[in-house]
């Protein structure tokens, strides 16, 4: 493998942004003050034109990491290794430091539901994954990332919560956890589970990075739409999550309504008073005066 | 659970979240109750219990973030067909179009690449003749946005060549180029949609547009016959002295070759012997 678990878990790359297309002139004119761009893979996969060529100029200046929505690892269609291999050639581009998806199942008989529907948490389906995962990880030659799903359902008699599943998953297989707090947040409310109980039980050695990101609150549920800021409650939980895990990368996303790159990047260094109560934004746009890290 | 129990699960669930109706529909559909029988899943065997959601409603969450997912990234391509139809019109359209033509791809935006012949056989779509070539216009432009990545033929090195040696070069054109014969003026309708001053669907009239990728972006071009002619022999692999004979006599086709040269629109020659 190319990159080693502990590489990757090590490598705190700051406070991260989701590149988005809205937000190309803005990047590529000022070459903003960010840590690292996540990019969502499949913009940059069966295409040739405009993203790939706005994709090599900003991974010239800033560390990039990849996260996809189409691997349906948690699938029980045989594996679509031509997209793990296109994945793979695009990592080889950008020089992405890590690949990650999501613990789901995206479609079945060949069909794309492209949505990211839940797993049962129980033992055969923590086996398929665990085959999967291996599988992947062969060809990736590298530890995948996966993360935690928001979901709006559970299935009946589970053998596992959902971080003993990840637990579980991420000792057999060697890969990489992506925690997303916003989607803790949101399960914890769909399912009534205690949101602080659950990173209490998160295997922190494999946690690689954070999302964070915002929702929408309906009557009944809440419903995971990364349309707006990070509410107050879940950078409550990242303050935890930072705490037990000594600190990872974070990443925020918006992908409806998106505004303007500054009050995206503004939202996104919020995070930085929360990693250290002492920082506040005027002192951490100090701080991050430099342009990105290079890769 | 194994692993033919999780595929089992997982077809069911499927089922329920592409159905173009509502989730409670969908859970007593024969195909869907064969899988699962609607009782076992009333029974809370199969999904968890939620004090604020039953089964339906919580399925009813994914079925209808499936359709409306899907309409919102097909309108990103076809908007001009979204504008001639009409929110409900397009989504109900698309609604016919996933059940023939469900995604099997990772990537959305091969999605769409079916519509435009499936709307030209959608009977009963308003105004369907048209609509299925303005789709084409929208697709071509799609195509060209995501062809393959090129380098266009720099011509003018080619300088020492002699002009009748020019006469049996053949031309390979760059990936993104498309040529498009329409029986409406399909793009005299789409360019000022795109301006926001959209026009009324026009009268059949007998069209020629090219689409094409230059500098990164997706161009439209509208051709006259005998261009249009000229440059499909071309792109049909034909010497460059046979495929300007396609003009009217008298027509400046030295011009349009230059044209096409510096739009970029070839990526390779070869001379004949």
């Amino acid at each position: 493998m190319t990159s080693s678990l502990a590489t990757l878990v090590g490598s705190d790359l700051g406070i991260g942004i989701g590149l988005r297309t809205t937000h190309y002139e803005t990047i590529l004119e000022e070459r903003p003050a960010v840590d690292f761009f996540e990019i969502l893979s499949e913009n940059y996969m069966h295409t040739g034109g405009r993203p790939v060529r706005v994709l090599d100029e900003i991974a010239a200046h800033y560390a990039i990491v990849m996260h996809g929505v189409s691997m349906n690892i948690g699938s029980t269609d045989p594996l679509d290794r031509d997209y793990l291999r296109q994945l793979k050639a695009l990592q080889q581009r950008c020089g992405a430091r890590w690949i990650s998806d999501h613990i789901c199942w995206t479609g079945v008989e060949g069909k794309n539901l492209h949505d990211l529907l839940p797993l049962p948490y129980t033992k055969g389906a923590l086996r398929h994954l665990i085959e999967r995962v291996r599988a992947v990880q062969d060809i990736l030659e590298q530890p995948l990332v996966l993360e935690n799903p928001s979901t709006y359902l559970q299935f009946a008699g589970p053998d596992y919560t959902e971080p003993e599943f990840l637990s579980e998953l991420a000792t057999a297989t060697g890969c990489g956890l992506l925690m997303d707090v916003n989607n803790v947040f949101v399960c914890a409310s769909n399912h009534d589970f205690d949101a602080e109980g659950y990173l209490r039980g998160v295997p922190w050695d494999h946690v690689v990075y954070f999302h964070l990101a915002g929702h929408t609150t309906y009557e009944t549920h809440r419903l995971d739409t990364h349309d707006g800021p990070v509410c107050d409650e879940v950078w409550d939980l990242y303050r935890i999550a930072h705490e037990l895990s000594g600190g990872r990368s974070t990443l925020l996303e918006w992908d409806a309504d998106i505004p303007d790159f500054q009050a995206v990047h503004d939202e996104a260094r919020k995070a930085l008073r929360h990693r250290d109560p002492k920082s506040t934004v005027t002192d951490v746009v100090a701080a991050s005066g430099s342009a990105g890290a290079p890769r | 659970m194994s692993a033919p129990e999780l595929r089992l699960l997982q077809r069911w669930f499927a089922g329920v979240v592409e159905h173009p109706s509502t989730a409670d529909v969908a859970l007593a559909e024969s195909a869907v109750d064969a899988l699962i029988p609607e009782a076992q899943v009333a029974r809370g065997e199969i999904l968890a219990p939620n004090p604020r959601l039953d089964a339906a409603a919580m399925l009813q969450i994914y079925n209808g973030g499936y359709l409306a997912r899907l309409v919102e990234a097909l309108q990103g391509d076809y908007g001009a067909v979204a504008h001639v139809l009409g929110a409900d019109g397009f989504q109900d359209l698309v609604a016919r179009y996933l059940a023939e033509f469900p995604s099997r791809h990772p990537n959305l935006n091969r999605l769409g690449r079916c519509l435009p012949a499936f709307i030209a056989r959608d009977d009963g779509l308003p105004h369907r003749a048209f609509v299925a070539e303005l789709a084409e216009l929208e697709l071509a432009c799609a195509r060209a946005f995501d062809a393959p990545e090129f380098e266009p033929l720099a011509v003018d090195q080619f300088g020492d060549v002699a002009p009748e040696q020019w006469m049996s070069a053949r031309f390979t054109s760059n990936p993104s180029l498309q040529l498009l014969a329409f029986e409406h003026p399909v793009d005299e309708f789409y360019q000022p949609w795109k301006e926001g001053s959209p026009v009324d669907v026009p009268e059949p009239l007998s069209s020629h547009v090219a689409v094409f990728r230059k500098d990164e972006r997706v161009w439209r071009q509208r051709f006259t016959p005998s261009m249009h002619a000229v440059l499909s022999a071309l792109v049909g692999g034909q010497p460059l002295g046979e495929a300007l004979a396609a003009a009217e006599e008298g027509e400046p086709v030295a011009e349009w070759f230059q044209s096409f040269a510096a739009d970029g629109l070839f990526v390779s020659v070869e001379f004949g012997a």
